[in-house]
């Protein structure tokens, strides 16, 4: 039987989650959390939980199963496991080095175990009937896609490409300030020729931390903007929002501060995540007495 | 044997800058064509890598296949390794040169290319998905073409039904002449991901180019687009079919494939 009210995909049977298949207030909430190791990732799954009680109950006895579908573009791997709750409301799949990198894409599935009729309690009320036939495999949920970023924060060419910004020269003689360009793995901070000599001479002193002031500190800033604007939900994006996702969200910078964000709690507009990232950066500069204090030594790559 | 050297990323980051940023995308696209490779690097410009070197000869601008099938024997690195653009990059400006010259030359581009983004993506990397950056550039589409089709049933037994004794048999159907469009379907597309759904892709689409005669480009292209759909509303279950029913699927897909019969097989 055909699902009648899909406004974008037909399925073979209605989906939670596929507009206009059930009434607004059926949902499915699922969850994870990802442990990440040197050589592995650890997903673990906890248990969805439906709001149409029928359903529900046919999860429980395990008539309706779900599964997981991992997209990981950079490593073209695209694949689905089932989770298995039967011995308990997490289930945890352990993916090895290589299989998964950067950007992953997340997307849940509800499907049937076996060919059965199926009456959920929220079906949309222009259904024709009041139930429909599934066969096994069938599908009856779906989520929208989550973002995983796995990082294997790792130099496969055994160079420092963990950090996030780069400096160097503008070959360009008549740009005269600063530019940065978000458009590669690390920011790219380009400075003016005649400006980057100086930059390598002052490098050279052991004691930079005006570096995180007054280059790294507001380049972070932005870079914080873009992320958080990348945050909105879709229905607040403007076109240019749209632009930067496309160009930005699989940048290495990018997945690294989104990242940060997570571990670090990082919360409020973009200059405040920043400044607890880096500490604190003008007071720590005070502090330091300028060039006088010899403890802190910086590369011209770094987080 | 010397061991490969890649571009430092300042050095990869400034080449693509300079095709990105120029203000005469003429002058640089004159370098690209030139002959003799006009990029000169010095030693501190590279990183060595633990991975041999390639030579020269053995990229072959008229066999995209025996180029796929030397670079996977020759990079033994990983998939998260294969992804970083440095080292392809290097390629295509180093021990490359000739080969680009050959299979990718900018003379022998249509005239409403874009020059600009031709560069950018077979050179170095096409801003955007990372998917189709790879699918793009001159090497990394060949050894990942190799990577994901090299026999199948050595990484699942499921797939010992299409088993014979050429561990290439997929990377040839992939990457044989007149076949690129093949490579840009399954690499581009979302199911090329998925070990079941590229082999019994490129199953299918064999047949329909070697026994029914349809011709390479286009059965590509209509059959990719099919199988696609195919797929969105059963996502669930065809990662789980076993790989001959699915094939069956695929191939019942030709009914809906209204394309001439290649001239070379009539």
């Amino acid at each position: 039987m055909p699902s009648s009210t899909s406004k974008q995909i037909s399925y073979p049977c209605p989906l939670i989650g596929n507009s206009g298949d059930y009434i607004e207030s059926a949902k499915v909430n699922w969850g994870h959390f990802v442990e990440r190791f040197p050589k592995k990732v650890i997903f673990h799954f906890q248990k969805p939980e439906i709001t149409d009680e029928r359903l529900q109950a046919l999860f429980d006895s395990g008539e309706i199963n779900a599964f997981v579908e991992f997209n990981s573009a950079s490593t073209f791997n695209f694949f689905s496991k089932k989770l298995d709750f039967s011995k308990g409301d997490t289930f945890p799949i352990e993916i090895n080095y290589g299989e998964l990198n950067r950007k992953v894409r997340l997307r849940f599935f509800l499907a049937s175990s076996k060919d059965m009729v199926i009456n959920p309690q929220l079906l949309a009320s222009d259904f024709p009937s009041s139930d429909f036939l599934a066969k096994e495999l069938d599908m009856l949920g779906k989520s929208k896609a989550v973002t995983e970023y796995i990082d294997h924060n790792f130099d496969p060419f055994l160079s420092n490409a963990s950090s996030i910004f780069m400096i160097t020269p503008n070959d360009d003689a008549d740009v005269k300030s600063q530019i940065v360009d978000f458009e590669n793995d690390k920011i790219n901070i380009k400075l003016p020729k005649e400006t980057f000599k100086k930059y390598q001479f002052i490098k050279k002193d052991e004691n930079i931390p005006m570096i995180h002031c007054a280059i790294a500190f507001p380049v972070l800033v932005d870079a914080f903007n873009i992320i958080n604007k990348l945050d909105k939900s879709p229905n607040d994006m403007d076109d240019d929002d749209d632009i930067d996702k496309l160009n930005y969200s699989e940048k290495r910078w990018f997945m690294r501060l989104k990242e940060f964000k997570e571990i670090r709690n990082l919360r409020g507009d973009a200059y405040e995540m920043a400044n607890k990232l880096l500490n604190n950066p003008v007071i720590k500069l005070i502090n330091s007495n300028y060039l006088q204090d010899k403890n802190i030594s910086e590369g011209d790559d770094y987080e | 044997m010397n061991n490969l050297k890649i571009l430092k990323e300042k050095i990869q980051t400034k080449l693509v800058d300079q095709v990105k940023d120029s203000n005469n995308i003429e002058e640089e696209t004159d370098k690209y064509k030139t002959q003799k490779n006009p990029f000169i690097f010095s030693p501190e410009d590279f990183i060595n890598t633990p991975f041999d070197e390639i030579e020269i000869n053995c990229l072959d601008a008229n066999n995209d296949f025996l180029t796929a099938k030397y670079l996977f024997e020759t990079i033994k690195i990983d998939r998260i390794q294969a992804s970083e653009q440095r080292l392809w990059t290097t390629l295509t400006h180093t021990v490359g040169w000739d080969y680009m010259q050959g299979r990718w030359n900018i003379e022998n581009t249509r005239k409403a290319t874009n020059l600009k983004e031709f560069i950018l993506t077979r050179w170095h990397y096409k801003p955007g998905s990372i998917r189709t950056a790879l699918a793009r550039n001159a090497f990394s589409r060949l050894w990942w073409a190799a990577e994901l089709t090299h026999a199948p049933w050595e990484k699942d037994q499921k797939f010992n039904c299409f088993k014979t004794d050429d561990p290439y048999k997929y990377t040839k159907i992939l990457s044989e002449n007149n076949k690129s469009q093949a490579i840009v379907d399954v690499l581009e597309r979302e199911f090329g991901g998925s070990l079941l759904f590229r082999i019994c892709f490129l199953e299918a689409f064999n047949i329909l180019v070697e026994e029914k005669g349809l011709t390479p480009t286009l059965a590509s292209a209509k059959l990719s687009v099919l199988f696609n759909a195919l797929l969105i509303p059963s996502s669930v279950s065809a990662h789980e079919e076993n790989p001959e029913d699915l094939l069956a699927k695929i191939l019942k897909l030709q009914e809906y494939i209204n394309v001439k019969k290649s001239p070379e097989n009539e």
